[in-house]
């Protein structure tokens, strides 16, 4: 087997692991696909390095890799796709089939469900300050001005409204992967 | 059996043509002189060494058509009675092609227009990735400006792309006006003065993507004032390498992870896209580094990276990277 074919092999054992991964993080199919593509994107550029490690260690890093692309995406509220778009990668798009299925899997509605829940329990403040940052995607200083507080309290109340959500997500992450 | 999802097939279908274009000429590239004999090896030698010198892969093509008349301003043609070279002459970095130079001309309405383009045989044209050197038409302009007050004309960086990133080129190139004292531009190599033609235009010539390169000119102008340009320079906090090419840049943020404190804030270190280093998604992310900025407005970390080190850190330093010191700070704004 050669290295073109080891890696999509690896794609194919592992593609759909990482996908309903990131789905569950970020709640959004079509973001997920795009991190998903890029995560892959990055494991071909270290395919040297891969290619050296064992199954269970390439899983362990491939999922490092998600988890930080998620985690840069949440910071800059945006998808990196820049190796993909220096590897020419055509990402295609999730038809409605396609995105019920991945939901289904990745089990969006009770994580909905559980987030909606969560969302009402926090204070209106916090409630107010991930709208416009997550949702509306303002920048801090725009997050801030529009709540009459200092940049630095936006950003602790958009930080400690995260922690909560995530606090409460985390048993339905850990048990909808423990299962895959 | 499950039903498949066709859009992770699609992808499947994207990543495994990515994957053979990519690998297979990585094998191409690694694995073809590990095969070769001494006596192939210096025929390579011997071949490759002729070329440099004089540069016999480059043909001949027809000249480039000229851009259509109704394509172009009218005030933007340039005058053919006023088109000539700035004879500037510089060497391109590859050893034995052709030489680089700016030529000049004035349009109808008074600008000042150039085009970057080679000179072989007498001929201002360009060398196509194809190997050919084709005459471009004399209509053909890059830019055209007026002069500004206090200002350089025109300063622009043409790129050139190559089959390979080390076959790109970035021309740095302009006119900074009559009497300018001095043009320096910097790129990875440091500073570079730069020698003045007519009208004090200036060509600098770089190996590479521009975005790699990030020149920058600065112009002393004959009153002695001065002025920077820049070039694909980012807002992002960045620090140049010690052996240039991508700089590095730095990105922050609160702190989300889950029982991270309020005021908790993290900043990561990690090298800006480089189009030279073909294993780029080997590199080089610093971990992060995170702090209390409530209680610490400032606080710094100083790391060393040894290659191959951090191995199951999830930040492995490949062995393919130097080693690097970096300090990565942050305070409270």
């Amino acid at each position: 087997m050669d290295d073109a074919d080891a890696f999509s092999e690896l794609y194919q054992r592992e593609g759909e692991a990482v996908l309903v991964f990131l789905t569950r993080r970020t709640l959004d199919v079509e973001v997920a696909l795009e991190l998903t593509a890029e995560t892959f994107a990055i494991a071909l550029t270290s395919w040297r390095k891969l290619s050296g490690l064992a199954d269970e260690q390439r899983r362990a890093w491939l999922f490092t890799v998600a988890a930080r692309r998620f985690g840069r995406y949440l910071r800059r509220a945006s998808v990196e796709r820049r190796l993909v778009a220096r590897l020419g990668i055509a990402i295609p798009c999730a038809g409605a089939d396609d995105i019920a299925l991945i939901e289904q899997r990745a089990g969006l509605g009770e994580l909905r469900t559980a987030v909606g829940r969560e969302l009402s329990l926090l204070s209106s403040e916090q409630q107010r300050a991930l709208h416009l940052r997550v949702v509306e995607e303002r920048p801090y200083d725009e997050v801030a001005a529009t709540l009459g507080v200092s940049e630095q309290a936006a950003r602790a109340r958009v930080s400690r409204g995260l922690r909560a959500l995530a606090r409460t997500l985390e048993p339905y992450r850990a048990a909808g992967e423990g299962s895959s | 059996m499950s039903e498949r999802i066709r859009v992770l097939d699609e992808l499947g279908i994207e990543l495994d043509r990515a994957a053979r274009r990519r690998l297979a000429s990585r094998r191409r590239r690694v694995g073809a002189p590990r095969r070769l004999s001494l006596a192939a090896m210096i025929v390579v030698l011997l071949v490759l060494a002729a070329a440099a010198a004089a540069a016999v892969f480059i043909s001949s093509g027809s000249p480039l058509p000229a851009p259509r008349a109704q394509d172009l301003e009218s005030g933007g043609i340039p005058l053919p009675s006023t088109v000539h070279l700035a004879g500037l002459d510089v060497a391109d970095p590859e050893a034995g092609a052709p030489r680089w130079d700016l030529r000049l001309s004035r349009s109808s309405s008074g600008e000042t227009c150039t085009a970057v383009g080679q000179v072989l045989d007498g001929q201002f044209g360009i060398v196509g990735l194809d190997h050919v050197f084709r005459v471009l038409p004399l209509g053909g302009v890059d830019v055209c400006g007026f002069a500004a007050p206090g200002g350089p004309v025109l300063a622009g960086a043409r790129v050139f792309s190559g089959s390979s990133p080390m076959e790109a080129r970035t021309v740095v190139n302009g006119v900074a006006g009559a009497g300018t004292r001095s043009v320096t531009a910097y790129g990875p190599e440091g500073a570079r003065e730069l020698p003045l033609g007519p009208d004090g235009s200036f060509l600098a010539v770089y190996r590479g993507y521009v975005e790699d390169i990030r020149p920058r000119v600065v112009i002393v102008t004959g009153r002695g004032t001065t002025r920077t340009v820049s070039f694909a320079q980012s807002s992002a906090f960045e620090a140049p390498d010690p052996q240039g090419g991508a700089p590095w840049q730095i990105s922050g943020g609160p702190d989300i992870e889950p029982g991270a404190y309020p005021d908790e804030n993290c900043v990561q270190a990690n090298r800006v896209m480089d189009h030279s280093n073909p294993f780029f998604g080997d590199t080089a992310e610093a971990p992060e580094i995170c702090g209390r900025l409530a209680t610490s407005p400032l606080f710094v970390m100083m790391r060393r990276f040894v290659p191959g080190d951090g191995e199951g850190s999830g930040f492995p330093w490949a062995t393919t990277l130097p080693a690097r010191s970096s300090t990565e700070p942050r305070r409270r704004a």
